[in-house]
């Protein structure tokens, strides 16, 4: 056996850097097990719960760069109750100790106080990045802390987060010395900002590159930034809200005119159609657009920006764009490669809406789809066929009928031939929502030819255990599946009770599980957490009146080395 | 065994296992440890006791090259390519680009342990932990419950 120097083998990890590979060399024997722990730069925490945050500094004591995600994914629909955990504070309170020269970190789905991002601030001397996406418990004083100690900071990126409101000094906390800021993306914040502050800031900050404003920032106040920073490269234009006639409108036209490397808009909260045409002579150069914020922009005015951005590969609009619209983005964008159509009015029926139509013409159009996420009126197994036969290549697939249990509207069937079409054809498939009406059949499909899908999202689905087994035995890279109101129950959860701890999570609510089920569950699989989550009322009387016959409401499975959670509710236990 | 062709000093280098090797000064200079022994004055030939003559033999002809693109004789990209491929091997799976880091990590030639560490890691990539000990012929020396324990921490935390 050759003898390895320790700095050797540091030279070759230094370019490893998947967290595939990095967990493969740290397994090869004890010493490379020893320099890859001092070496890893970055880490990825995919659980929260998956492991005591403690135990992170102590095995990787020179991360740079950390990730940690919370919820799971139902929590965007409300499906996780307020106080359910992911708390930040625990992470940030080990890396504090643990790993002082932190430069960036990442938090998605998980609660921040404002207390955690004090902390943060004051622990933290190097921080160059901190984003947080779909976040909520902090308000703009925690970003006041971050704003005023964090002296490196380049990016400071708040994605979707639920951010209270105390008034808009924060961003007047960065100090005058502050010109490092790369990104800054604000855009989430309810409330008002100090434009004159911001206005500053972003003239003192050479290397911005990327700025998404809030609903609150004014045209005037957008012409005067992109006037300073006309070397933007993504832009949130806050409201948008403009006269036409208005000289604001005409110093918006000129300072865009200027803004040579934008490629990527959104925000447009209040976008008068009059105002677009100010951006049309940046349209030919767009590869992303953001317009799932923009109700006000609908119909002609709407094909008419379209047609203007022929670069497109990211997408992003409301259903108000219509078939029609959706005919024009497959003649206009040839380079797309992810769409999302979202809904603008869940609840009525209106005229406003996408059908199987605007997917068929987008698939016909756009070769290179790989990633989609449809909410919709009806879909047809005819459409899902053609758009297969259309895309092989997706690796996300997210379609999202309103309806619960809505069959094809054509043949009255189940979605299930149309579903299969897809996982048969698209190879690489990663993700996969389905919708509809959908019989055991669609799972038997999904599982006999989903080889590479690691995450299934289900809804209203199925007839009995036997469609949740079919995936369960099939997928055999599944990591994450999440179910909602689907017909499984205990014989389904205890099919194959190995296959947990393969996965990351499983999430079941208003299914057919039993307390007795999921009890059994973490009888035989103690390395699992099996939490039920049940909001009726505090007390013992939740414990002693339920039988083992009782149905759970919500069930979270995830497997774990750190063992049951200590900070759940009253609400939350693990069995 | 290549010599340079100008006039220019000439440097005696003797392998681990005896062989002797003539390089152009300026070429030696890549790498530190020779620096310093050809700073100091240290008498020929110099002594290289870990290198053994293959190796040395490449890694002559990788610093003459690096000379040649230094004086715009070849261009980057020329040099890029012979590294790669005749140097480094990058597409057959044998020990060369090991040899190449060791060698280099001994004589502190900086330019060629990036070169041959990331060769040696997009090698190894995707590669299971198995695959990777053999190509290494590294022996597991884990006791099977640590082992388990990593393996999992690994595969259910961090990833």
């Amino acid at each position: 056996m050759t003898y390895f120097p320790e700095e050797v083998v540091e030279h070759i990890f230094d370019y490893l850097v998947s967290h595939r590979d990095r967990n493969s060399v740290s397994l090869v024997c004890k010493a490379w097990y020893r320099v890859e722990r001092s070496s890893r730069r970055s880490l990825f925490v995919g659980n929260c719960y998956s492991v005591r945050p403690e135990r992170v500094p102590a095995r990787f004591p020179c991360v740079r760069s950390l990730s940690v995600k919370g919820k799971p994914h139902f929590a965007d629909f409300n499906l996780v109750p307020p106080d359910w955990g992911g708390f930040a504070m625990p992470w940030i309170a080990a890396a504090a100790r643990g790993l002082p020269d932190l430069e960036e970190l990442r938090f998605k789905r998980m609660v921040v106080s404002d207390e955690s991002l004090e902390l943060l601030a004051r622990s933290f001397p190097n921080l160059r990045s901190l984003v947080l996406v779909s976040c909520e418990g902090f308000s703009t004083d925690g970003l006041a802390a971050i704003a005023t100690h964090c002296r490196l900071l380049r990016e400071l990126d708040l994605q979707e987060n639920e951010v209270e409101d105390r008034g808009p000094q924060w961003l007047s906390c960065f100090s005058d010395s502050c010109t490092s800021i790369e990104s800054l993306n604000f855009a989430c914040l309810k409330g008002e900002v100090n434009a004159g502050a911001l206005e500053r800031l972003v003239a003192r900050c050479p290397n911005l590159r990327s700025l998404r404003l809030n609903r609150a920032i004014s045209v005037e106040s957008l012409s005067k930034i992109l006037a300073r920073s006309p070397h933007l490269v993504d832009l949130g234009t806050g409201s948008f809200t403009a006269d036409h006639r208005s000289e604001s409108y005409y110093m918006l036209i000129i300072a865009l005119q200027k803004c040579k490397s934008l490629r990527s808009l959104s925000g447009f909260w209040d976008a008068s159609p009059r105002c677009l045409p100010a951006v049309y002579p940046i349209c030919a150069n767009l590869t992303s657009l953001n317009l799932s914020y923009a109700p006000a922009i609908q119909g002609a005015d709407l094909i008419k920006l379209i047609r203007h951005c022929w670069k497109l590969q990211r997408l992003w609009v409301l259903d108000c764009i219509g078939d029609k619209g959706l005919a024009v983005v497959a003649s206009t964008c040839r380079e797309l490669q992810e769409l999302r159509v979202f809904p603008s009015d869940v609840f009525g029926a209106g005229t406003a809406c996408v059908t199987e139509e605007g997917l068929v013409a987008v698939s016909a159009g756009c070769p290179k789809l790989h990633s989609l996420l449809y909410f919709c009126h009806q879909m047809t197994n005819a459409a899902l066929v053609t758009v297969a036969k259309n895309c092989p290549k997706f690796i996300r697939f997210r379609l999202c009928i309103l309806e619960p249990r809505k069959p094809d509207p054509v043949t009255n069937q189940p979605l299930d031939e149309g579903f299969g079409a897809i996982v048969k054809s698209c190879k690489d498939l990663r993700r996969l929502s389905v919708s509809g009406l959908l019989t055991d059949r669609v799972f038997l499909y999904i599982g006999m030819y989903a080889e590479r899908l690691e995450m299934l999202s289900i809804a209203f689905a199925g007839d009995s255990d036997k469609g949740m087994v079919y995936v369960l035995n099939g997928c055999k890279n599944l990591r994450k599946l999440e179910i909602r109101d689907s017909p499984f129950g205990d014989a389904a959860l205890l099919a194959d009770v190995g296959k947990y701890e393969a996965m990351r999570s499983l999430w079941m609510s208003s299914c057919d599980v039993t307390l007795g089920g999921c009890k059994a569950l973490a009888a035989k699989m103690p390395r699992l957490n099996v939490e039920i989550i049940d909001e009726r009322d505090e007390g013992d009387e939740m414990e002693e009146n339920l039988t083992d016959l009782h149905k759970v409401e919500k069930m979270y499975v995830y497997r774990t080395v750190g063992g049951p959670r200590n900070d759940a509710p009253h609400f939350v236990w693990t069995v | 065994m290549e010599t340079s062709t100008c006039s220019k000093k000439i440097v005696q280098l003797r392998s681990s296992d005896g062989q002797l090797f003539e390089v152009d000064e300026e070429a030696a200079m890549s790498s530190e440890i020779l620096k310093n022994m050809i700073e100091m004055g240290m008498p020929s030939p110099l002594p290289l006791y870990e290198v053994d003559a293959t190796t040395l033999a490449m890694i002559v002809e990788s610093w003459n090259r690096r000379l040649q693109e230094k004086r715009g004789e070849i261009t980057e990209a020329e040099l890029e390519r012979w590294e790669e491929e005749e140097l480094l091997k990058s597409k057959e799976p044998d020990g060369d680009a090991i040899c190449v880091l060791l060698a280099a990590n001994y004589l502190e030639d900086e330019h060629l342990i990036d070169r041959a560490g990331e060769a040696i890691a997009h090698h190894i990539k995707d590669m299971t932990v198995e695959e990777v000990r053999d190509y290494f012929e590294i022996e597991n020396d884990f006791e099977r419950e640590e082992e388990e324990k990593v393996f999992q921490q690994n595969a259910w935390a961090f990833h």
